[in-house]
């Protein structure tokens, strides 16, 4: 019970750092984070092959999706700016 | 209070697992991908250090030690067994081949805390103190302030001999 309390903390914490960041490239770390305490809590409720192997999926799949976000955030700096 | 000690013995141990892997495989020489290298300048423009700048892009754009070391720990937790850690190797391998990146880090990750939390299960430090570990452990790196813990990734760095390769 302890676990999900404190990641449960952690996820709080991370969104509202999440909501008050200006940054767009500041803000992918702390989705990082929320992306880790969710593949957390979904094995620690199901503890079962089928828990792991969803959480497994989640995250790889949440990193594939941050991979691109980051990206593009380059690439329409680039456009911006000329870099 | 047994409880608290092991989460804070899984935790240092999960953060010492990927940290040390991570720098070794050299995350913090060079950007594996493009938003990596972006996320690399951001931090350093905000008063971090560009190595541990890079170590954070390379950790949010691609599965490394970290993924590793979360999901060996929720798959030996799932399955009740170290075959689960095997698995989340393999599920990481693949994640690393869809980011194009080249890296093993998280596959060696994977494999070398399936081999920490089968020695440590022995102790009574369970897998699930180690997924919890792992999450406060990933808080510290990427959550709580870039320029101070990019600036001490990038002392480890330098200490084991992996600097930005310009």
């Amino acid at each position: 019970m302890i676990e999900e309390t404190i990641i449960a903390c952690i996820i709080i914490y991370m969104v509202l750092r999440l909501f008050i960041t200006q940054n767009r490239l500041e803000r992918m770390p702390y989705l990082n984070v929320i992306n880790f305490g969710v593949a957390a809590v979904i094995t620690l409720r199901n503890p079962s092959p089928l828990g792991a192997i969803t959480s497994m999926v989640y995250f790889i799949l949440a990193t594939v999706g941050a991979n691109a976000i980051a990206f593009t955030i380059s690439k329409v700096k680039e456009i911006e700016h000329g870099d | 209070m047994n409880e608290i000690i092991s989460i804070a013995i899984a935790t240092v141990l999960a953060w010492l697992n990927f940290v040390l892997i991570d720098i070794w495989m050299g995350l913090p020489e060079a950007p594996g991908v493009r938003g990596a290298k972006a996320i690399g300048k951001s931090i350093e423009k905000r008063g971090g250090d560009l190595g541990g700048g890079y170590f954070s892009g390379n950790i949010v754009c691609s599965p490394d030690a970290s993924a590793g070391t979360l999901l060996a720990s929720c798959g030996y937790y799932g399955f009740g067994g170290p075959e689960g850690g095997l698995i989340a190797a393999l599920f990481v391998y693949f994640g690393n081949r869809m980011c194009a990146d080249p890296g093993y880090a998280g596959t060696t990750g994977a494999l070398s805390i399936t081999f920490i939390i089968w020695i440590a299960s022995h102790f009574g430090i369970t897998p699930n103190y180690f997924i919890v570990g792992m999450v406060i452990a990933i808080l510290t790196i990427q959550g709580l302030y870039h320029p101070l813990s990019s600036k001490l990734i990038g002392k480890i760095a330098r200490k084991m001999d992996r600097k930005v390769i310009k």
